[in-house]
C-alpha cells in the first residue's frame, strides 16, 4: 500500500513527507537568513582548510610545469628559454616566404603568379633550365638586368629584363631566387644569401644589361 | 515577503503543468525513443569490439561510424530531449509561471529531433566529420542550433517572468547551463568546421566542448534535478544551502577550463595543459559542496530512497556524481593519465559521468513529472522496479569492466615487452563483459519504454487505468 501510494500520488504539496515548491524555497530562504546572523563561519572549518591546499598546491604545480607559459614549450618539464636564443637557433630565416613576398612585388607583373610568363613575349620560369641551371648565371640577371635573345623552352624571346640590384638587398635576392627555384615545377636548392653579397662585389652593378651569351662564356656550363 | 504576498494571484500548479503538457511529452517521447535507438547503436558496437566480423559487410553499420550514431543519438537524442523536459519543467515549476507559446516549443522541438535524426542517418551513410562530439554533419548543425535556441529561450522567458524574489539554486544551474550550451556548441561548430582555426587550436577547442557538454551542460542539469526532488520529496531542507552558491560558481569557473587534460602528453602547449589539469583538480571543491547537501540531505531518511522511485534514481544519480567527479579529477594528474589515456578505462569514465549520474537522475525527475503532466499514474510499479534494478546493475557492471579492464590495459599497453596484439587481446574479456552489462541497460531502458508508453497511450478516464493497474501489478495496488 505504502510503496505504491508514494510513487503514485500526484500532488506532493499534500503529501505529509514531502515540499510544495514553495515551501521547498521558503524554508531555503530561511536557512540563508539564518546561518551568518548566527556567527557561522562561511565554511566549515575543514573545507576552509582543504581549499587552500587545493589552491596552493594547484599554484606550485603551475608554477612549476607550466614552461613560463611559453606557446612553444610543449614538454611541461622544460623552463622557458631567452627569446633571442630560440630565434637564433630554432627558427632559421624564413627565405622562401620572404622571396614570395618579393616575387609578388616585383616580377609577377612580367613572369605572371604561374610563373608560366607571357607567351612570346616574357620568357617563363616554371620548367626553366635557366632558373634552375647554374645559378650564378640567374643571379647576375636579377643583379643587372638580361637583353637580347635566349631561348626558354623552345621558344627563342628577344626583350629586356631590367636591372634589380640597386633595389633589392641579397636577402631579398636570396630569397625569391629560393622561391621561384622551388616554386610551380621547379625543385632545386635554395640559394644562400652569401652567394648574393659575393657575385655582387666580384661584377658590380652594370651600367648595361648582360647578354646571355656574355653570362655563359662567364660561366661556361659544365 | 513575496511568496505570501502574491499567494492570492498565484498560478496553481497544476495550471503549470498543464502548459508544459504537449512539450514535456514531447520531448519525454523522443527521450524515450533516442534512448531506445542510442542503446541498440551502443551494443551492436560494443559487440563488434569482441567480434570483429558482426555486421562487418554492412557499409553503414561499420564500427567508426555506429560508435559515432550510438554517441550522437545518446547526447543529442536523449540527453537533450531529456534536458529540454525536465529543465524547462523544474524551471517552470520553480517560477511558477505557464510555459506560453507552446505551438513555437513544440515546432522547435519537432525541427530539433528532425535534425538529430538526420544527422544520424549521415553519420550513418558516411557524411560523418572527423570531430569527436560533434560527427553530426555540418549541413544540419545549423538547423540544430536555431531549433536549440527557440526551445532554450522559452527556459528564459519562464525564468524572467518568475513569480517570486528567492531564485532557487536549481533555477541557477538551469539558467547557466540554458546559456552555456549554445555558447559551447557555436564556438566549437565554427572554430574547428565552419571557419577552421589553426590545428592546435582545434583540439584545444574540441576537447573544451566535448568536456563541457558534460560538464556545463549535462552536470549542470543534473545537478538542478537533485537539488530539486531531494529535497522535496524527502521534506528536508539542503544540508548546507548557502554552499550550494559556492558550488555553482565554482563549477561555472573551473569546469571550462578542465577538458584540456584530454590532451595530456599532445603536441599542445604544456601551460595549457597543466592549466587543464589545475581546473581538474579544483573541481574537487563544488563536487564535495554537492556532496555534502546532496549526501547529508538524504542522510538517515534511506526509507524515501527505497520507498520514492524518482528519488531511487537521483540518489543513484547524485552518488554517482560524487564518485564519477573524484575519479575524474584522479585521472586528469599527468601520472595517473599516462597509463589510463587511449584505453577502455576513458570510455569507462564518460559512461560514469553520462549514465550512471546523467542518465540516472533524468530517469527519476521523468518519472516525478510524467503523471503531474498528463495526470495519470504508472501503471507498473514492477517495471519501474525492474527498470532501476536493471539500469544499475548494468551500469555498474559497465564501469567496473571498463575501468578495471582499462587500467590493466594501460599498463600493458607501457610495457615494451609485450606484444600490441596480445594487449588488445587480453581486453576482450572486459569488453565481452561490457556488452553483457550492455543487455542489462537493454532490458532497464525496454521497461522504462514500455511504461512510459503504457502510460501515455492508456485510455483516457481513470477506471480503466486502474484497471490495467490491477491486472498487471502488485494485488496491493490501490
Amino acid at each position: 500500500m505504502k510503496h505504491s501510494h508514494d510513487h503514485t500520488s500526484l500532488d506532493l504539496s499534500t503529501n505529509k513527507s514531502g515540499y510544495s515548491d514553495d515551501k521547498l524555497k521558503d524554508i531555503h530562504v530561511q536557512s540563508l537568513r539564518e546561518k551568518p546572523t548566527k556567527g557561522f563561519p562561511l565554511l566549515p572549518i575543514f573545507m576552509l582548510f582543504l581549499f587552500s591546499i587545493l589552491v596552493f598546491g594547484c599554484a606550485i604545480y603551475i608554477a612549476l610545469y607550466s614552461g613560463g607559459f611559453d606557446p612553444l614549450i610543449y614538454n611541461e618539464q622544460l623552463k622557458p628559454v631567452k627569446k633571442l636564443e630560440l630565434t637564433n637557433s630554432t627558427v632559421p630565416f624564413d627565405y622562401i616566404t620572404h622571396g614570395k613576398k618579393i616575387y609578388n612585388r616585383d616580377c609577377v607583373v612580367c613572369h605572371q603568379s604561374t610563373g608560366l610568363g607571357v607567351p612570346g613575349v616574357f620568357p617563363p620560369l616554371s620548367g626553366s633550365k635557366w632558373v634552375t641551371g647554374n645559378v650564378h648565371l640567374s643571379v647576375n640577371i636579377i643583379l643587372s638586368g638580361l637583353m637580347g635573345p635566349i631561348e626558354v623552352g623552345g621558344t627563342v624571346y628577344n626583350s629586356v629584363m631590367p636591372p634589380l640590384g640597386s633595389q633589392l638587398t641579397d636577402r631579398d635576392i636570396a630569397g625569391v631566387l629560393s622561391f621561384i627555384r622551388q616554386e610551380w615545377e621547379n625543385n632545386a636548392v635554395e640559394v644562400s644569401e652569401d652567394l648574393i653579397s659575393k657575385l655582387r662585389e666580384e661584377q658590380g652593378l652594370r651600367d648595361t644589361p648582360w647578354t646571355i651569351e656574355e653570362l655563359l662564356s662567364l660561366y661556361p656550363e659544365e | 515577503m513575496s511568496p505570501v504576498n502574491l499567494s492570492n494571484n498565484k498560478i496553481k500548479l497544476s495550471e503549470v503543468d498543464q502548459s508544459m503538457k504537449w512539450a514535456g511529452l514531447l520531448f519525454i517521447i523522443s527521450a524515450t525513443l533516442w534512448l531506445l535507438a542510442g542503446t541498440a547503436l551502443g551494443m551492436i558496437s560494443s559487440y563488434k569490439m569482441h567480434n570483429s566480423n558482426f555486421l562487418a559487410n554492412l557499409e553503414w553499420l561499420t564500427f567508426g561510424r555506429i560508435r559515432s550514431a550510438h554517441l550522437n543519438a545518446v547526447i543529442y537524442g536523449w540527453c537533450n530531449n531529456a534536458i529540454f523536459a525536465v529543465g524547462l519543467w523544474i524551471m517552470a515549476r520553480l517560477a511558477r509561471t505557464k510555459v506560453r507559446h507552446l505551438g513555437l516549443l513544440i515546432i522547435a522541438g519537432i525541427f530539433w529531433n528532425i535534425a538529430v535524426t538526420i544527422g544520424i542517418i549521415g553519420i550513418l551513410t558516411g557524411h560523418m566529420t572527423s570531430v569527436e562530439w560533434l560527427e553530426i554533419p555540418t549541413y544540419i548543425t545549423p538547423l540544430l542550433a536555431i531549433s536549440y535556441c527557440l526551445i532554450g529561450v522559452w527556459g528564459i522567458i519562464v525564468f524572467r517572468d518568475r513569480q517570486s524574489e528567492h531564485i532557487y539554486i536549481s533555477q541557477w544551474y538551469i539558467l547557466g547551463a540554458l546559456f552555456w550550451f549554445p555558447w559551447i556548441y557555436s564556438v566549437a561548430q565554427i572554430m574547428i568546421l565552419f571557419e577552421p582555426a589553426r590545428g592546435t587550436v582545434q583540439s584545444l577547442t574540441n576537447w573544451w566542448f566535448a568536456h563541457n557538454f558534460l560538464g556545463l551542460w549535462l552536470t549542470p542539469m543534473g545537478l538542478a534535478a537533485a537539488y530539486y526532488f531531494i529535497p522535496k520529496v524527502i521534506g528536508r531542507p539542503i544540508h548546507s544551502y548557502y554552499l550550494s552558491f559556492l558550488g555553482f560558481w565554482t563549477l561555472a569557473l573551473f569546469y571550462s577550463w578542465a577538458g584540456v587534460h584530454h590532451l595530456i602528453g599532445g603536441p599542445v602547449p604544456a601551460w595549457a595543459v597543466s592549466l587543464g589539469i589545475t581546473a581538474s583538480v579544483m573541481m574537487v571543491i563544488p563536487v564535495l559542496v554537492a556532496a555534502i547537501n546532496h549526501h547529508m540531505t538524504v542522510l538517515g531518511h534511506f526509507r524515501e530512497v527505497i520507498e520514492s522511485p524518482t528519488l531511487r534514481f537521483v540518489v543513484f544519480g547524485a552518488l554517482s556524481y560524487t564518485l564519477v567527479s573524484f575519479i575524474g579529477s584522479t585521472m586528469s594528474l599527468r601520472s595517473v593519465n599516462e597509463i589510463s589515456h587511449f584505453t577502455h578505462l576513458t570510455v569507462g569514465h564518460a559512461h560514469h559521468g553520462v549514465y550512471a549520474f546523467f542518465t540516472m537522475i533524468m530517469f527519476g525527475s521523468i518519472y516525478f513529472i510524467l503523471p503531474r503532466l498528463i495526470h495519470r499514474e504508472w501503471p507498473s510499479k514492477i517495471l519501474i522496479t525492474c527498470h532501476f534494478w536493471f539500469a544499475a546493475l548494468g551500469i555498474t557492471i559497465m564501469i567496473v569492466a571498463l575501468h578495471v579492464g582499462g587500467w590493466l590495459q594501460g599498463l600493458a599497453m607501457n610495457n615494451p615487452e609485450l606484444l600490441f596484439i596480445d594487449v588488445m587481446k587480453g581486453t576482450i574479456p572486459w569488453l565481452k563483459a561490457r556488452t553483457v552489462s550492455g543487455f542489462f541497460l537493454a532490458i532497464a531502458h525496454i521497461a522504462f519504454a514500455i511504461n512510459v508508453f503504457w502510460i501515455v497511450l492508456s485510455v483516457k478516464n481513470k477506471p480503466a487505468v486502474i484497471g490495467t493497474k490491477a491486472l498487471f501489478t502488485s494485488p496491493h495496488a490501490k
